[in-house]
């Protein structure tokens, strides 16, 4: 509940921080504002992925439904997060680079990543309970493939700006506007753990209602 | 409650598997000793091919556990110990009944000599070149039963053998499970033909919606009993 | 290991009897190609096709290699007879591998007559050939594996067989390409990629197919 309010309070604020009180950028001009949702987003998702990963691991491991759970619920919260990526790319990428798409590694990557949780979910519609071992197999092979897709775009060609946050340097952003980009990230992060607890807690009680059941 | 005496070969152990929120089989618990034979009832439903599957070590139950020669079934090789027949044939319809066995053969390092001696068992060999599809279902079960004491299994756990069998291949059963008994060997069958429980089984065990609810010597059985058991034989 | 060459031999030997997923398999392949062809695509995109016909051959019939383990309990009795799950994956992926090379060979074949485009002779071709394939199998066949039982499994393959498999695709077609192209070029990365993820679906498979398959 807490987590709840925190995050609906902090992801307005960081809005309206991203909007209003960041500079302006000097190359990209007012479209840049999109960044502030966009490598949030892009952090939260493959934070939410790496937890389904582990997740997945320590179910076929231990058996306790609890990890599966988890898993199933961070995959879906981090789907949501990677949709916004990939929506927020395209409109970022249009007014700065003049196209809607290209297949440079990053934008590549997200895409197939986006693709092989969206069979990750359909397999778990689809298989119920039975399906849990092969859904946790998924996300295992899932999130290793990430490096595998991202080097074989790369093989290819790459057009995507280069890291300017995510370096081995360090951040290459002025520090008014690293300061609410981490607000963002934060904010998001906050979301998403909201949306996990919320939705592992609704999971368990729906499979209590189930086993309650004769 | 257990039906042995004396050094079990097969025990089950308070056994539970749950199929989405319903029992199968629920807190089952037998044993079958050295030269043996006990005969699960129940009507269709009750779990004996569940709990079959189980004891062969093919479905990993819920909670409790097998043990064969008092080692667990989940081990390989101990589950190499145990032969078994059901409802499916475990048969490749593409290869020929020789061909199958040969692969059975194969897997379970056997001397090629075994091939022979099923196909005559069973009378198969003048069907030995006839793939397993084309088969009626009478002569796919004895390809089956070949099949499934090829390697001279201590434990044999047997789903309605009996079906579809003729005369002939009813009475090559027969004496292949009296001849795996007096080896020291233990059978567990699954039946609702009372009649053959009667005749083959020391013990019986009547399941009723997973539950054991009756386990004695099958001479102390008799129609009254099962029926206050079933409601109808 | 035994049981290895055992199920080797009888998968093929029952591919051999029911001739029916190896000639259908490539059907499909050169029914794709024919049919891009027709619709314009022309040499430069002859790589991609390739490897995307292949994928997707592969996609709708690496079902096939365990389904043949559940219409009479097959599967089952592998169990009751100790066989490690690992060396059943193994083994079924090596039948795959056999009828999936021979698809892309006659996929080749077609490619160069509908593409117009002509082969040079170059070593790392067939080694780009044969990892593509590895990846393809590798994937395909711990995927087919995992979808055996469940309902909606023609749809679930080619959705999770597709995206996963991305990367070889895209290395496998690039380094045709480049391979296919006069002045050549070297494929080292590429090649390095397919043998990664060759052997990362293989261990992955190898740990977690007793997993998989139990009930």
């Amino acid at each position: 509940m807490l987590l709840l309010v925190l995050a609906a309070v902090a992801v307005p604020v960081g809005i309206v921080l991203a909007l209003f009180v960041a500079p302006v950028e000097a190359f990209q001009g007012e479209p840049y504002r999109i960044l502030y949702v966009h490598v949030p987003s892009v952090a939260t998702a493959y934070l939410a992925f790496a937890v389904a990963f582990l997740a997945s691991l320590a179910y076929l491991v231990t058996r306790r439904p609890r990890f599966d759970r988890l898993a199933a619920t961070s995959a879906e919260v981090g789907q949501v997060f990677l949709t916004i990526v990939l929506l927020t790319g395209p409109i970022w990428g249009k007014p700065v680079w003049g196209v809607w798409w290209t297949w440079d590694a990053r934008l590549t990557t997200a895409l197939v990543l986006w693709f092989i949780f969206a069979g990750y979910l359909m397999l778990r519609a689809w298989s119920g309970a039975q399906g849990a071992r092969a859904a946790a197999v998924v996300a295992i092979v899932g999130f290793l493939d990430i490096p595998l897709i991202h080097w074989s775009a790369v093989l290819l060609r790459t057009l995507h700006p280069r890291p300017t946050v995510f370096r081995p340097e360090g951040p290459a952003l002025p520090s008014s506007m690293l300061v609410i980009l981490l607000f963002n990230i934060a904010a998001f992060l906050l979301t998403y753990l909201a949306f996990l607890t919320a939705r592992m807690r609704q999971e368990a009680a729906r499979e209590r209602r189930e086993a309650g059941t004769p | 409650m257990t039906v042995a005496s004396g050094g079990a070969l097969l025990e089950v152990r308070n056994v539970t598997k749950s199929y989405g929120g319903r029992a199968a089989v629920h807190a089952v618990t037998l044993a079958v000793g050295a030269g043996r034979t006990v005969a699960v009832l129940g009507p269709n439903g009750a779990g004996k091919s569940t709990l079959l599957r189980i004891a062969a070590g093919i479905i990993r139950p819920d909670a409790g556990d097998v043990l064969i020669t008092g080692r667990p079934v989940t081990k390989p090789e101990i589950r190499r110990r145990v032969g078994a027949a059901g409802h499916q044939t475990f048969l490749y319809g593409y290869l020929t009944v020789e061909e199958n066995l040969r692969f059975y053969a194969q897997l379970y390092r056997l001397d090629p000599a075994c091939i022979e001696e099923g196909l005559i068992r069973f009378g198969l060999r003048s069907h030995r070149h006839r793939p397993v599809r084309e088969l009626s279902r009478g002569l796919a079960q004895r390809v089956s039963l070949a099949r499934a004491l090829l390697h001279n299994p201590t434990v044999l756990l047997l789903d309605e053998p009996f079906t579809g069998l003729d005369a002939e291949a009813a009475e090559a059963l027969r004496s292949a499970i009296t001849h795996l008994r007096s080896r020291g060997g233990a059978v567990m069958l699954a039946t609702h033909a009372w009649a053959e429980a009667f005749e083959l089984a020391d013990d019986a065990v009547v399941l009723v919606a997973g539950r054991p609810a009756l386990v004695e010597e099958t001479a102390a059985l008799d129609a009254e009993r099962l029926a206050a058991v079933f409601g109808t034989p | 290991m035994s049981g290895f060459w055992a199920l080797l031999r009888k998968d093929l030997l029952v591919e051999s009897r029911a001739r029916d997923l190896l000639p259908s398999m490539a059907v499909l392949a050169l029914l794709l190609l024919a049919v891009t062809g027709a619709a314009g695509v022309g040499a430069p995109g002859a790589p991609a096709m390739l490897w995307v016909t292949v994928a997707v051959t592969c996609a709708l019939g690496l079902l096939r290699s365990f389904q043949q383990e559940t219409d009479r309990d097959q599967l089952h009795g592998l169990r009751l007879a100790g066989v490690d799950p690992a060396v059943l994956y193994l083994a079924k992926a090596a039948a795959n591998f056999v009828v999936v090379a021979t698809v892309e060979i006659i996929a080749l074949g077609a490619v160069t007559v509908f593409f117009g485009i002509s082969i040079p002779p170059r070593p790392a071709l067939p080694a780009v050939l044969l990892l593509g394939t590895s990846s393809l199998v590798a994937s395909g066949t711990l995927l087919g594996g995992m979808l055996a039982a469940s309902r909606m499994r023609e749809v679930l393959l080619p959705v999770l067989l597709l995206p996963l498999s991305a990367p070889a695709v895209i290395a496998a077609a690039g380094a045709t390409a480049r391979l296919l192209s006069p002045e050549g070029g070297s494929v080292a990365g590429e090649i390095g990629l397919l043998l990664a993820f060759t052997t990362l679906f293989v261990a992955v498979a190898v740990l977690v197919f007793e997993h998989v398959v139990e009930e």
